[in-house]
């Protein structure tokens, strides 16, 4: 039944509520860390409306409505200076001494009476280094590092906001160096600082024609610690990170590099100090090319000097060897032609001493083989005398001795034949045919002729035997055998 | 014995002596070994004069 039912009114119910928030929190006032997710500022009151939430993750945890009274918001501008716009404002987390309020009208508001500067700030540091952490662990932190600068830089894409003191004084660098190099810079404008800074920023990066420059420089004149935080945004730092050229930046900042600057190829001070350093970079090809030169022609002329120098030692140094050559060559054809002379007349003279002894021999040799000769005739007809009249003698005696000899034989020998004739005479006489015919023996003949012993005779023939004193033809009338008379002495002599 | 060369002559009356002294040499050969060396003397001498005359001519020449 509605009747039952405690019904109550809006105004009720939230003036119990305001009531039991007033009790328990109405003069409390305390740190609240937490992240604004909207924030207004009302023109014309000047008071600040804002959405604050607690997120985990993402994910929205808390959320509240929040107020910065106008009185208020003029000492937070007051106290956080030029940086104000950057502490309160959409998506940065701050530390604020609040005091939670509830009209039934308006709701729960967290009232911000001031804000902490230096934990915005930490909170800065804090994202710093979180990008700084991601970056690292996508490994875009040196990437830009990668790239090679020309050894002279010419053509430059300019990102940076035209008008600007940053931006005038990079130009002036280039424009106006003290060598009259010239570069072709091109200009990429957009805001530097400011809610749409990083989105222009990137969408200029995106349209630079990367092959027509050498470089890309960003350029930001000094601003506050807040502004600097367009150059911590992680989106811009990947982008320059992977960005095809080399990226330099000139940022203007006090003390810390921020994020942009770690991952640019090259960071400066400030843009006068990058135009400047560009400027440094061509002087430096300059001055090499210069000093190569100078070394060069140095080198060069150096070189030719000692290449004279070689050169005219060398001339001297052949003449002189020429000259003592030439010397030593003299000395030794006179040395020579000396010994040739000596050996000349060594020579001759000895074939003069030759003809010289020869002549002695010739002179005396002969002679005394001659005399010699002679001398040999001499004693040979001496001993050839001496031998004959020896011989002679000894033949002289031997003759008388022969002949005494011979006469002793000769008469020995007469003798003897004469015995031997006497003998024989005796013997002979024997046999004289008259001894033998005296004996009684006879001569038998045929005619006329003495018979032989074998002799044939016919009977009937004549036959003649001589006798002493006669001889008889007698006529043969038979013939008989007889025994011969042989050997009957020598018998006879042998029987006695 | 005109075209005999000096060397020639001079070893033929080296021989000669040798045989000289050696008394190699027979009574019959000796009278006309004993003119040949005479005739190799006088040739060599000859020819040594002319020698010396030529070279004293030429180192006169060169001024040596």
């Amino acid at each position: 039944m509605p009747s039952e039912r405690n019904i109550r009114t809006l105004s009720q119910v939230l003036g119990y509520i305001e009531g039991l928030i007033s009790e328990h929190l109405g003069s409390k006032r305390f740190w609240l860390k937490v992240e604004i997710s909207k924030i207004n500022i009302h023109s014309r009151s000047g008071h600040c409306y804002l959405e604050l939430v607690e997120t985990e993750n993402n994910v929205t945890v808390a959320e509240c409505s929040g107020t910065i009274w106008s009185s208020s918001l003029e000492q937070i501008r007051r106290d956080l200076g030029a940086d104000w716009t950057n502490v309160l404002k959409q998506g940065s987390e701050v530390l604020c001494f609040v005091e939670m309020t509830f009209k039934k009208r308006y709701g729960l508001k967290v009232n911000i009476l001031s804000v902490d500067k230096s934990f915005t700030l930490g909170e800065l540091e804090r994202k710093k280094q979180e990008t700084l952490d991601e970056l690292q662990r996508k490994g875009l932190l040196d990437r830009q590092k990668e790239h090679r600068l020309p050894l002279v830089v010419q053509s430059i894409a300019l990102i940076g906001s035209p008008g600007t003191s940053g931006h005038m004084d990079f130009k002036k660098q280039l424009e106006r160096n003290d060598y009259g190099y010239l570069y072709f810079v091109e200009e990429f404008r957009c805001s530097v600082q400011g809610d749409n800074a990083v989105t222009e920023i990137v969408s200029q990066l995106a349209r630079i024609q990367t092959e027509r420059y050498d470089l890309v420089a960003i350029v930001r004149g000094g601003g506050s610690r807040m502004d600097l935080e367009v150059f911590n945004s992680y989106d811009l730092a990947e982008k320059i990170a992977l960005y095809r050229l080399p990226i330099l930046t000139g940022i203007g900042h006090e003390t810390d590099l921020c994020v942009s600057d770690i991952v640019s190829f090259q960071h400066f001070k400030t843009p006068t100090a990058l135009g400047s350093a560009i400027v440094e970079r061509t002087r430096k090809f300059d001055v090499q090319i210069q000093t190569n030169y100078s070394r060069i022609m140095e080198l060069y002329n150096s070189k030719m000097m000692k290449c004279n120098h070689d050169v005219i030692n060398y001339m001297e140094v052949l003449q002189n060897k020429a000259i003592s050559y030439t010397r030593l060559k003299r000395g030794e054809l006179h040395t020579q032609a000396g010994r040739i002379v000596r050996d000349t007349k060594q020579e001759l003279s000895n074939q003069e001493d030759f003809l010289k002894a020869a002549k002695l021999i010739l002179g005396s040799v002969p002679s005394d083989i001659i005399r010699l000769k002679m001398k040999e005739h001499k004693e040979w007809v001496t001993l050839a005398e001496q031998n004959i009249t020896s011989l002679f003698k000894e033949h002289r005696t031997n003759t008388e001795h022969s002949f005494n000899m011979l006469d002793t034989l000769v008469n020995h020998y007469l003798r003897q034949e004469k015995n031997h004739i006497t003998s024989i005479t005796e013997r002979v006489s024997v046999f004289d045919p008259d001894n033998m015919l005296k004996m009684g023996y006879a001569i038998v003949r045929q005619n006329g002729n003495v018979l032989k012993v074998g002799e044939e005779i016919r009977i009937g023939s004549k036959l003649e035997i001589e006798l002493l004193d006669r001889t008889l033809v007698v006529t043969v009338a038979s013939e008989k055998n007889k025994r011969k008379w042989q050997k009957l002495v020598t018998k006879l002599l042998q029987r006695n | 014995m005109a075209e005999i060369s000096y060397e020639a002559a001079a070893k033929e009356l080296e021989e000669i002596l040798e045989q000289l002294k050696s008394g190699e040499i027979t009574v019959d050969e000796l009278s006309q070994k004993v003119e040949r060396a005479a005739k190799l003397l006088k040739l060599c001498s000859e020819k040594l004069r002319k020698t010396e005359e030529q070279v004293q001519q030429v180192i006169k020449d060169l001024n040596l």
